[in-house]
């Protein structure tokens, strides 16, 4: 089974790290990462209240809605970062912060 | 490791919200505490929600569902094809959806399941479309069908659903297992499951030398037309898609010809391309369309004449999709898109409807008196069917006959033009029906609820003024018939 992480579209920006841990994605969440994620989860949290207010049912589909939304949310902003760190987004914060850690070693 | 996934996150984001969907629908339906509510239009939303965020995440993340190419390319192939075709089956998903809270809720049909079963084939079909392999083919066509054999029964107190059902199951699992058999037949005499070594086997093959590729081939054909309704073999449909519930049936009608189509055409375009497979197609091509023009006159009732339209228009799509040029591929996916709307407009209409008891079309006698804009917004979905210009159904049918013409399908396209004019018969009846007919029976003017009002402003919207400006869905389309090809 071949696990290269090589994709047939090429990276348009600098690539930062061609196959980035899932600790290094995460940790490269930006402002804008977390707002996703959280408007996601947030939208999908006042859905479910919505949804959830004909039958009596707001706290439990609160809570289901803020768990599709949770993991939606996190998948987006997971997608967002990862494709930043290997190429395929605009990554100008990312290649900044390489060249000054780059620079200060 | 974990980024070898990226490439799949829609599908196993919406995999996952449906599990937590079933879940929370079994906890809390039969939940003592809450007395037992209804869960239908909370589970929807839910449901609408978890396709919407799967479209963002399809979307947005376009260029990492590439990564791994070589990993899941095995399996799948990701290129602008599949891109137009999986965001179009979630848009249709996400329309049928949409239709199904108020219906739901009027005919007292609490069972939140048939929501969750929507959401649960359109991960299959999204791999289906993706598909470029047999095994993978296959593996994506069952979890599909068996979902719809269960969905065409979900009325359980309806014995016309529970026989559609029943029917739905015996007569799909039979061109399963031929589809199945065909795969076998082309690997036991090639070795190959992989399209791409397909290709470079079998394009220009000519069937004669090995009786077990034809016959592979033949039987792969036989198997994606069943699933299509083509004819001839398209005797199941009329009868299921009438049993069903009618969301479910709007569903059945446009979400299986999206993502069979595109993954009949890697098949059979990018993977067997030959003349003696285009003839087939031809044929069925041509035989839809007559008998999709000829069989809906007779019907009474509203569903069972949108069923054999439904049939006639696979016949129209697949004009596009047997000349087998990239012309031909466009035409395929600007017929279906158009296709989807305008079922989904004709459904939605169909189902506020039934809300007022309207089940035959002797029942539309004056709808424009006691309901002027549905009759009107009917009315303009019939004509677009018709293929009536400038409505959006002649364009895809004027692009689709020209196609047909440019690849030398000389007697084609005429043939798809009178059954064209055939069709208007029973379309314009119809119209005829609603504007200049007394009712049979007593009628009650109910108001449309907002999200079907809101779903039929959208897409009558598009059908109107689809010709004002239909480049962008031209290049768009030119576009993913090209990587098709490449």
């Amino acid at each position: 089974m071949n696990t290269d992480i090589t994709a047939s579209e090429k990276p348009q920006y600098p690539v930062i790290d061609r196959n980035p841990p899932f600790t290094a994605v995460v940790g490269n969440f930006n402002t804008l990462d977390y707002l996703r994620f959280s408007s996601i989860t947030g939208v999908s949290v006042v859905v479910g209240y919505l949804s959830g207010i004909k039958p009596g049912l707001k706290g439990p589909s609160m809570v289901t809605g803020g768990l599709i939304g949770l993991m939606g949310g996190f998948m987006y902003a997971y997608q967002n970062s990862a494709g930043r760190l290997m190429g395929f987004f605009p990554n100008e914060g990312e290649v900044a912060r390489y060249q000054k850690r780059g620079f200060s070693s | 490791m974990f980024n070898l996934f990226l490439a799949v996150f829609p599908e196993i984001f919406i995999i996952n919200a449906t599990f937590i969907l079933l879940i929370h629908g079994v906890v809390f339906s039969t939940s003592k505490k809450y007395d037992y509510p209804p869960l239908v239009s909370n589970v929807g939303w839910l449901g609408l929600l978890s396709v919407l965020i799967t479209l963002l995440l399809l979307a947005a993340g376009a260029p990492l569902l590439t990564i791994a190419h070589l990993f899941w390319n095995t399996l799948f192939t990701r290129d602008n094809f599949t891109y137009f075709c999986q965001i179009l089956l979630l848009l249709s998903t996400a329309g049928t959806i949409s239709m199904c809270f108020d219906s739901f809720e009027q005919e007292r049909f609490d069972a939140f399941e048939s929501i969750v079963l929507i959401p649960l084939p359109t991960r299959s079909m999204l791999f289906m479309i993706s598909a470029h392999d047999s095994i993978a083919m296959y593996l994506a066509i069952e979890p599909q069908s068996l979902c719809f054999y269960v969905i065409a029964a979900s009325k359980r107190k309806s014995e016309f659903s529970t026989e559609a059902g029943s029917k739905y199951l015996i007569l799909g699992a039979f061109p399963s297992g031929i589809l199945l058999f065909g795969c076998s037949m082309i690997y036991g005499s090639t070795g190959a499951t992989h399209f791409d070594q397909l290709a470079k086997i079998l394009t220009g093959y000519e069937g004669a030398r090995s009786s077990g590729i034809f016959m592979g081939i033949l039987s792969i054909a036989v198997g994606s037309l069943f699933k299509i309704t083509a004819v001839p073999f398209h005797m199941w449909a009329p009868d299921i898609y009438e049993g069903s519930p009618t969301p479910v049936t709007a569903f059945l009608s446009i979400a299986p010809k999206i993502s069979i189509s595109a993954n009949i055409s890697r098949v059979f375009i990018y993977g067997s391309y030959g003349a003696t497979l285009q003839q087939i197609f031809f044929f069925c091509s041509i035989a839809s369309m007559i008998l999709g023009a000829l069989a809906a006159m007779a019907q009474t009732k509203v569903k069972r004449l949108l069923a054999h339209s439904s049939i006639g228009h696979v016949g129209y799509i697949r004009t596009g999709f047997s000349c087998g040029t990239i012309e031909g591929i466009q035409s395929l996916l600007i017929g279906i898109f158009i296709y989807a709307l305008m079922t989904i407009d004709a459904f939605a209409i169909v189902l506020a409807l039934r809300q007022t008891r309207v089940k035959y079309i002797a029942d539309l006698g004056a709808l424009a008196k006691t309901n002027p804009i549905s009759a009107i917004t009917f009315s303009i979905t019939m004509f677009s069917y018709a293929g009536i210009p400038p409505l959006a159904g002649f364009c895809s049918k004027f692009y689709l006959f020209f196609a047909a013409l440019g690849c030398g399908a000389y007697f084609l396209a005429p043939v798809g033009v009178v059954t064209s004019v055939i069709g208007r018969f029973y379309y314009i009846r119809l119209a005829k029906r609603m504007f200049f007919d007394t009712p049979r029976t007593w009628i009650l003017y109910e108001p449309m609820d907002r999200n079907k009002s809101l779903l039929l402003a959208m897409t009558s919207s598009f059908i109107t003024s689809f010709f004002l400006y239909p480049s962008p869905l031209f290049s768009v389309t030119h576009q993913m018939a090209l990587s098709s090809y490449l």
